[in-house]
């Protein structure tokens, strides 16, 4: 309840916006789920007193005139490369499709350059790097391109994340095959080996 | 031989040097042996010591929000910090790289405190990654202790790590006191390998212990003492059918041979 004594609904950046109506209005069943959108705002209803309308991210982060905004940056940043990636997904010549991962590999920095969203998403922009770093130029493997593509797609619909889940995204790369680690990390420790 | 005790120098090539010649040489000599056995022991020690020295340079890189600053911070330490001055150079060479190469492309950035980020966000991902991996790279974990609690690193709010608790429980006696009192004969031979006149302070610490053992074995033995135990534990615990797998076999072969064992490295 606000002091005007009215509702209002809050809006999280990590959760979809859902708008509950209180006409307790019955047409369809209780365990239906439906969508429908207008203006870019998804409804869903879930039983028969809840509308939930769910505001796709494009919406949610909508560019304004001269925006600054970082995460708006992020966003348009990540669909370049998502897009790009999409392409090499597509591509049946293995050349094309390492030219699109190429060209998505080119938003890195420019992403890095976001990093104040959160630690989250530095750490998966940062083990991306490692691991293209890592490969040599090597083209990704069909597996790991899907990986690279599912994490980019999921840091654009949920930007802001913790540093636990982005460290979640980073093992998932690693599990693939893909080292995301800087390649001088492992030479920063003595001590132990000194007594060789 | 066809059991590997996996003693700390071993796991801490595994889980924090990533893709070098030692964490290959290490992860292949785990395939040697049927059964891969790390001692609690051995967690104990990687977290006090090389993961702690990680998380130490995450802070530094949190606290500086400099790379070149950490780097000076961390070369004013100077030698027995477990930081080592080669890595400093190699952390001076990567920024130098990092500046030298194509802005665009080959590397994130080359701004100072770019760099901090950059390595900050490493180091966080590489402690918390290697803790959770630590007990899924051998076939087995043994000799739980039970007065010391594993809790994973975590970052407070303040961007620095915890690594708390890094030593056992100090309010009760060692939980591996009955068994090496058990054994003074064995202590007795331990002792005898290490060197009497040897300047290393570890070793003085361990002939001490090892000394308190046998001679007052009414006596508590509580961290401090199973602390500077360390690497006659690794002797005293490994199974007769095992070898101890360690890559320092100047210290564990002497003790290793005087009670019957055997250390390899990997």
């Amino acid at each position: 309840m606000s002091d005007t004594g009215t509702n209002i609904t809050q809006i999280r950046v990590n959760e979809p916006v859902r708008q509950f109506e209180e006409t307790a209005t019955r047409t369809i069943n209780s365990d239906e789920s439906t969508f429908s959108s207008a203006s870019g705002i998804s409804f869903e209803t879930v039983g028969a007193t809840a509308l939930a309308p769910v505001i796709d991210i494009e919406r949610l982060y909508e560019t304004l005139p001269g925006s600054t905004s970082q995460i708006v940056r992020a966003l348009e940043l990540l669909k370049q490369a998502i897009d790009f990636l999409s392409e090499a997904r597509k591509s049946e010549n293995p050349m094309d499709s390492d030219r699109y991962v190429q060209r998505a590999q080119l938003a890195l920095p420019k992403l890095f350059a976001c990093r104040s969203i959160g630690d989250g998403f530095g750490v998966i922009i940062n083990s991306l790097y490692f691991a293209f770093t890592n490969l040599h130029g090597t083209p990704l493997t069909s597996d790991q391109l899907n990986v690279v593509w599912r994490i980019l797609r999921e840091l654009r619909t949920r930007p802001v994340m913790s540093l636990e889940q982005g460290i979640q995204h980073a093992e998932e790369l690693e599990n693939c095959g893909l080292e995301v680690n800087p390649p001088d990390l492992g030479d920063l420790l003595e001590g132990y080996e000194s007594a060789e | 031989m066809s059991d590997a005790y996996i003693e700390t120098t071993v796991l801490t090539d595994i889980l924090l040097k990533p893709e070098s010649s030692k964490h290959k040489r290490a992860t292949a000599a785990l395939k040697r042996y049927e059964n891969t056995l790390l001692p609690v022991y051995s967690i104990k020690e990687w977290k006090a010591g090389p993961l702690h020295n990680f998380a130490y340079l995450h802070d530094k890189l949190v606290f500086t929000k400099s790379f070149s600053q950490t780097l000076n911070a961390i070369s004013a330490l100077g030698r027995g910090t477990y930081l080592k001055s080669t890595a400093m150079e190699a952390l001076a060479a990567t920024a130098t790289t990092l500046k030298a190469a194509p802005q665009k492309y080959a590397s994130l950035s080359s701004g100072d405190d770019d760099l901090a980020d950059i390595y900050r966000l490493a180091l966080a991902s590489i402690i918390i990654r290697s803790w959770r991996k630590r007990r899924n790279i051998t076939t087995r974990v043994v000799d739980d202790l039970s007065c010391y609690v594993e809790v994973a690193p975590r970052v407070g709010q303040d961007g620095y790590f915890d690594l708390t608790p890094k030593e056992c429980d100090g309010d009760q006696e060692c939980c591996l006191a009955e068994q090496l009192k058990s054994q003074p004969t064995l202590l007795e031979a331990l002792r005898k390998a290490i060197p009497e006149n040897s300047g290393r302070r570890e070793d003085q610490k361990r002939r001490q212990a090892l000394k308190q053992l046998i001679k007052h074995p009414k006596q508590t033995v509580d961290r401090e003492t199973c602390r500077d135990l360390g690497d006659a534990i690794f002797a005293f615990f490994c199974p007769k059918t095992a070898v101890i797998l360690t890559t320092n076999m100047r210290d564990h072969q002497p003790l290793a041979e005087s009670v019957g064992k055997k250390a390899e490295k990997p």
